[in-house]
């Protein structure tokens, strides 16, 4: 039974699928540190995670044979140093 | 092909493993400069590695370029980020950005001498000079900044 669900499960996956789920996973310990603790902490745990999702991005893109979709990272990537730039002006002047 | 396909699971293995020692050195350590470290690893070897990937793998040259695109603005911009994201937690901390003396800080051009910024005014400069005659020593007192400086 466990042995068919997991077939059925695994039946899609390629190497690139596999390491975006592993990809994905790292991000845990990136949010417990951006859920808890001080802003200051909560600000690098964001700037961490922003890296892995991209790369977790890029992983799906290549598992799932979607070249055109490597504009969603690229973006995302631009995107997120605007917002870093602002969450950091922000933790600098706001008490 | 089977060449290829085993230097992109190495290539892939290793932007895992250092993904994730780097994910679990950011959830061991207690300091917020201390953390901010581990971002490095991942956009430039972690990033490279699966640059190297695709390229190895993926016949678009739709991927590859955008794939280039997003390792080198990764590195540039995090590494853009992390001294803004220090230098804003330092002045947030301390209230100021200059080093004290008492933090033993080396500053260059002010002959290993702490709390004075590089750019500090010569004893030839007229205005640096003090009101009872006697020449400055081109040291700038540390003084804590106002809060429209900032």
């Amino acid at each position: 039974m466990i042995e068919r669900w997991l077939q059925l499960a695994t039946s899609g996956m390629n190497l690139w699928l596999w390491a975006a789920l592993a990809m994905l996973l790292a991000v845990a310990p990136a949010g417990i540190v951006a859920f808890r603790g001080n802003v200051e902490d909560r600000l690098v745990g964001l700037e961490f995670a922003t890296p892995i999702i991209v790369l977790f991005l890029v992983l799906l893109i290549e598992g799932f044979n979607h070249p055109a979709f490597f504009d969603l990272p690229l973006t995302l990537t631009m995107l997120s140093f605007g917002s870093g730039i602002v969450f950091v002006r922000f933790l600098q002047r706001w008490e | 092909m089977v060449h290829h396909f085993a230097v992109t699971a190495s290539l892939l293995a290793i932007a895992l493993v250092v993904v994730w020692l780097c994910s679990l050195g950011l959830w061991a350590m207690r300091d917020p400069f201390q953390r901010l470290q581990f971002n490095s690893p991942v956009v430039t070897i972690a990033a490279f590695c699966v640059l190297v990937a695709v390229w190895l793998e993926d016949p678009a040259w739709q991927s590859k370029i955008k794939m280039t695109i997003i390792a080198v603005l990764l590195a540039v911009m995090n590494s853009v980020l992390s001294h803004g994201t220090a230098r804003a937690i330092r002045i947030r901390q301390l209230d100021r950005w200059p080093p004290s003396p008492d933090e033993k800080i080396p500053v260059y051009g002010n002959k290993g001498i702490a709390g004075a910024p590089p750019f500090a005014p010569r004893d030839s400069d007229p205005s640096s000079a003090s009101s009872s005659g006697k020449p400055s020593s081109g040291k700038r007192s540390s003084r804590k900044p106002s809060s429209g400086e900032r």
